[in-house]
């Protein structure tokens, strides 16, 4: 494998790199103590401020899967064994995490063999070197997991990259509104918005991504609980009480806001098409 | 709430813009993973509650991590809880089919369970008051045939290893009796047993020779599903080294040890050639029912009826036809059932053996005739 840049000699190592070294075991792979040493300050460098201490850097070289990371690293390198590790590791769990993303056998296979390439480094930089998408991998989690997570970004890349095509039959069908544009329109009261926005504001990270992924994103709470690591019946029950809060947070503002009582409510039930919401400019205009 | 709902919707979607730098896959695995420190998780949770384009990305993995177990971070969970988990049907199912095949074991049996045993001559020699009993021929509903079982176990070995006898085999001959206007009345079938008699009261019982049979072995009666046809009646023979009968099988067939080692059955349309046709022939087996093979005595006849006692065979059926052989089936003769008065002109349904030359046929027409000369002289009961 091709050498990592180390800046530290070996008189300056830590002490516990001694051992991470040991627990990694890549003296399978022809990987010296220099080299995984030189990993591990490009991670810690990566990932922590450049003040960051010695105790945290120690921290997150020990939170590592260094055993993954140096077979990882060792795959990136070219290293027939590990590739033959990796293989008989990761093969069949990477064609069923890409059948369960794209639900389609071939697709699947599609996207799994696209992977593989790009783990095998068939692209190369400009130097004509291979560039291997495991280098990327640093032990942050698993390596299974980070094959998914690199299996479900190729998913979402290929898929946007596919044009959206309509049927013709589709397109008479649908009519003149096919092609109507979204009418923009104006929220019937401005307050109303800014208070859900205030409202929103003051929950916290986590109550706001249960809330977008809940109301935003559809998603089940299976889903959902997958996601956080948490049991489906949490998941409900922080959402009904997210939105109880919310919506006397929002009342109260509106009320704040100068509106009655019966007022805030009426706002409430306003049509959501009345407020100004277009989601499809939105995530254009984020994408561009 | 359902306008909480909209408007929170409407809302988020527009506070898409000006999110955070995206986070590698590394970060949103171990976020996935719950591998990440509390800081890094929250910068994580705060990314996704924006950026719907991460929250799909996470969503996706996610959802493939249930396709197979993690391994790393989860591989701890994997143990016994998540394998029953993910195999509990199977467990359940195979509770199941235990508990079904416990209940079956319990309290069924199968169709027709033989048993063949030698034993040894040294068994005392039976008593005919002791256990012989005759009852009527009633229809014996098919749970209760089910549950009757009798069986002798031996205590050691010089006395007689267990000889059981299925009564569902001879509850089946009374199911597969004709129909009830056909037989006479008192039509009996016959069971003889050595064991208490007052265990089955209500099972049909025949006598049965006792000398005889206590210095012949005992053949069980199988029952091939192949004769368990309406009309059909079947009778066994068998052969074997000298012990004494514990109980006979009967019904319209009678159970004979003969004097050889030789096991022979008798019964009607038995074969799988000849079972459900209309006419009766005579079919005997030297291979404890395996195998079945015509005993062609009449082509006029369709034979209703057999029955042996040790090597004496009889055969009834149409016409009032009534063949005997005395050397175990190699030459016939037919008998006329006749007396001064007039003789048999309808169908034999049946032929009982109660003891040496002692012979009762029943008629289609409900007469009942009996011989105590082997035949040669008949009077009308």
């Amino acid at each position: 494998m091709h050498e990592t840049r180390t800046a530290l000699t070996a008189l300056e190592y830590p002490p516990y790199f001694t051992e991470l070294y040991v627990q990694s075991r890549g003296q399978r792979f022809g990987l010296t103590l220099g080299q995984l040493a030189g990993i591990l300050q490009e991670i810690s460098g990566r990932y922590l401020p450049p003040g960051a201490s010695a105790a945290e850097v120690a921290e997150l070289h020990r939170s590592l899967r260094l055993e993954e990371l140096v077979l990882a690293r060792a795959c990136a390198g070219g290293n027939e064994y590990a590739w033959e590790c990796f293989l008989g590791r990761y093969r069949s769990k990477l064609f069923a995490a890409a059948a369960a993303i794209a639900k389609e056998d071939s697709a699947a296979r599609e996207l799994a063999d696209g992977l593989y390439a790009d783990l095998f480094g068939m692209r190369r930089a400009n130097g004509g070197e291979r560039v291997s998408k495991l280098a990327s991998y640093t032990g942050r989690g698993s390596l299974e997991g980070w094959l998914r997570m690199v299996l479900a970004q190729e998913w979402v890349n290929h898929q946007r990259s596919r044009p959206r095509l309509v049927s013709f039959e589709e397109r008479c069908e649908a009519g003149a509104q096919f092609e109507a544009k979204p009418d923009v329109v104006t929220a019937v009261d401005a307050r109303l918005e800014l208070v859900v926005d205030e409202a929103l504001a003051e929950t916290s990270d986590e109550e706001r991504l249960l809330v977008a992924s809940w109301y935003l994103d559809g998603r089940t709470l299976a889903e959902i609980a997958r996601i956080l690591d948490v049991h489906e019946s949490t998941v409900s029950r922080r959402i009904d009480r997210i939105t109880t809060s919310l919506r006397k947070r929002i009342l109260r503002g509106l009320q704040k806001r100068g509106m009655s009582a019966r007022a805030a409510e009426e706002a409430m039930e306003v049509d959501v098409r009345d407020l100004l919401v277009d989601v499809r400019g939105r995530l254009q205009g984020k994408r561009a | 709430m359902a306008e909480m709902r909209d408007i929170v919707r409407s809302r988020l979607a527009r506070k898409t813009s000006g999110i955070s730098a995206h986070p590698d896959a590394n970060l949103l695995a171990a976020f996935t993973e719950s591998a990440l420190a509390e800081r890094e998780r929250a910068g994580v949770v705060a990314h996704l509650a924006e950026c719907a384009d991460c929250r799909e990305l996470v969503a996706l993995a996610s959802g493939a991590a249930d396709a197979e177990p993690v391994v790393g971070a989860r591989i701890a969970s994997t143990g016994f809880r998540n394998w029953f988990r993910e195999y509990r049907w199977i467990v359940s199912s195979a509770m199941a089919c235990c508990v079904v095949a416990a209940v079956l074991v319990h309290y069924g049996e199968p169709p027709a369970r033989v048993s063949f045993v030698s034993v040894s001559s040294k068994l005392a020699e039976p008593r005919i008051g002791d256990s012989l009993k005759t009852v009527p021929a009633t229809p014996v509903p098919p749970a209760v045939a089910h549950k009757r079982k009798v069986e002798a176990v031996p205590s050691d070995k010089t006395q007689p290893p267990v000889v059981m006898a299925s009564k569902k085999s001879v509850a089946l001959d009374l199911l597969t009796q004709p129909p009830p206007a056909q037989p006479p009345p008192e039509t009996a079938l016959r069971v003889s047993r050595l064991e208490p008699p007052q265990a089955d009261t209500n099972f049909p019982l025949s006598l049965v020779e006792p000398e005889r049979a206590a210095a012949a072995p005992l053949s069980q009666s199988p029952r091939p599903a192949a004769a368990k046809q309406f009309g059909e009646q079947a009778a066994l023979a068998g052969r074997a080294p000298s012990f004494a009968p514990r109980l006979q099988a009967a019904g319209p067939t009678s159970l004979r040890p003969v004097a050889s080692d030789a096991r022979i059955l008798w019964s009607i349309n038995a074969s799988p050639d000849t079972v459900g046709k209309l006419r009766g022939v005579v079919e005997r087996s030297r291979d404890a029912g395996q195998s079945w093979e015509a005993v062609p005595l009449s082509e006029r006849v369709s034979f209703r009826a057999v029955a042996t006692l040790g090597s004496d065979v009889w055969a009834g059926g149409s016409a009032a036809v009534l063949f005997h052989s005395a050397d175990g089936g190699s030459r016939w003769a037919e008998i006329k059932i006749a007396d001064e008065n007039g003789s048999v002109s309808s169908d034999i349904v049946k032929i009982e053996v109660r003891g040496p030359h002692r012979l009762t046929v029943t008629t289609a027409s409900g007469e009942v005739w009996i011989s105590v000369d082997d035949g040669k002289h008949w009077a009308r009961e």
